[in-house]
């Protein structure tokens, strides 16, 4: 099906294509952002559900797929937080799965970058993926609402704060029994960050 | 980087805005300047000031191997996205397997309900178990089947972009594309083209561009790429320039596969 998605600027959409184009990316920005598989399915598919009803051209589409994804993700977040501020008292000691031998390594980088993610101001987060995405500071800052010419700086302190992060998790990690360490990534710190 | 390395590098100059005048330039504009967001002529006075500054070479060095390490273990995070289509008007969206915590959960409770209803004897819910059972484990097995990738691409001419990429615009005249490495198998295509831009396009990598550069690293598949017929380019692979395009001729230092009308194909493990 080839569905024409009409726009007032610039050149006409067309949909499939862009679905085919954009969904993986935003799918994995989302997942990034939040880290859960779920949601970022969900807020993927709700981006482009919107976009049918909205009129956008093919040059900015991405980011303005980007913006909407950004802001459910931001939204869902604050529902969440609410809810679980009631439920989280009643969370059951996380359980770690063991890893196959040969994954451990790539599983434990994954699980510190997580937590490193998930320490770190939601905006920094948001402005480091988008850059992962390939996307110009003009863009990124249509997105974050912040200025053309803070973002080299943004990013730069977005980086700093991150290297940080990482340090502390490993200092967690020297000091903490290795089954506090590795079960906290696991269970809520998929939305943790992204109130 | 900390703020310890931070501080190791010199003070600023009196340019508090950070330009790359006389004082050294501020992290934004080390960070503009690897992410090549910055005007050429900006760009090319930071590129002397770095020949030339110890502490700001460390400093990008940190911004670089922070920048790299992020794209390296994003990897690790990403799992593949689910197969579904385009949403379509009215509302409607294409089905996909339920989420694997629901499915289990659903399990579990029509497990302990079943278990409940079956001890009465001569209970109809028997019977109905005996289906549901058999539907749940349909749904099981359907929900931890390894999820397909979205839906190929239909076959759309050559000329269709649909892997990732970037495009950038030549600086003065020139267009510098740089490969880290890429897997045995991968092919490099190179094609000259009428467009003012260059691009270059892989299925999974991470890419950085800038005024007339390209850089492309963690590249798994072929690379394509497109170079203005009119401009002068190089694409190195691991620091070793492997062709060049000059006064509209491509010249190749590595195998070539087969040579098309307007580019080369070619096998850089060869």
């Amino acid at each position: 099906m080839t569905m024409k998605n009409p726009s007032r600027h610039g050149r006409r959409l067309d949909y499939e294509k862009t679905f085919r184009r954009h969904h993986p990316a935003l799918f994995r920005y989302v997942h990034r952002l939040t880290g859960d598989e779920d949601v970022a399915a969900d807020i993927a598919q709700e981006a482009f559900v919107r976009l049918l009803r909205n009129s956008v051209s093919e040059e900015s589409v991405k980011s303005w797929l980007f913006t909407v994804a950004t802001n459910l993700t931001r939204d869902r977040a604050r529902t969440r937080g609410r809810r679980r501020q009631l439920a989280e008292r009643h969370l059951p000691e996380p359980n770690p799965a063991p890893s196959p031998h040969g994954a451990v390594e790539r599983s434990l980088r994954a699980e510190r970058l997580r937590r490193a993610l998930d320490r770190i101001p939601e905006r920094d987060r948001r402005m480091l993926l988008m850059r992962e995405e390939g996307f110009r500071y003009r863009e990124i800052a249509e997105v974050t609402g912040v200025a053309t010419s803070s973002v080299g700086t943004l990013l730069s302190r977005a980086l700093d704060r991150l290297t940080e992060a990482y340090e502390e998790v490993m200092d967690g990690e020297e000091t903490d029994p290795p089954t506090a360490s590795s079960g906290e990534g696991g269970t809520a710190s998929g939305e943790k960050g992204t109130t | 980087m900390t703020s310890a390395e931070t501080s190791n590098r010199p003070e600023p100059g009196p340019d508090p805005g950070g330009g790359p005048d006389d004082g050294h330039p501020d992290d934004g504009t080390l960070m503009a300047w690897v992410d090549g967001e910055l005007s050429a002529a900006v760009h090319t006075d930071v590129e002397a000031h770095l020949d030339r500054c110890a502490g700001c070479s460390r400093r990008v060095s940190a911004l670089r191997d922070a920048s790299h390490r992020l794209s390296r273990d994003l990897k690790e995070l990403d799992v593949e996205p689910p197969a579904t289509s385009p949403p379509r008007p009215g509302g409607w969206r294409a089905a996909r397997p339920l989420p694997r915590r629901a499915t289990a959960a659903a399990a579990l409770l029509l497990f302990v309900a079943g278990a409940a209803s079956a001890a009465i004897p001569g209970s109809p819910v028997r019977g109905w178990l005996a289906d549901a059972g058999q539907w749940m484990t349909e749904r099981l097995s359907e929900a931890d089947a390894p999820a397909p990738a979205v839906e190929p691409a239909p076959p759309e001419g050559p000329d269709v972009e649909v892997d990732p990429g970037v495009q950038v615009t030549p600086l003065q005249g020139s267009v510098r594309i740089s490969i880290t490495s890429l897997p045995p198998d991968a092919l490099l295509r190179i094609r000259l083209v009428d467009d003012e831009r260059a691009g270059a396009w892989v299925r999974e990598a991470n890419f950085r561009a800038g005024p007339g550069t390209i850089d492309i690293w963690g590249a798994e598949g072929d690379v394509r790429i497109h170079l203005p017929r009119t401009v002068e380019a190089s694409v190195s692979i691991g620091g070793r320039a492997v062709v060049r395009l000059e006064d509209g001729e491509l010249s190749s230092r590595i195998p070539v596969v087969a040579q098309e009308e307007d580019g080369l194909v070619l096998r850089p493990r060869e």
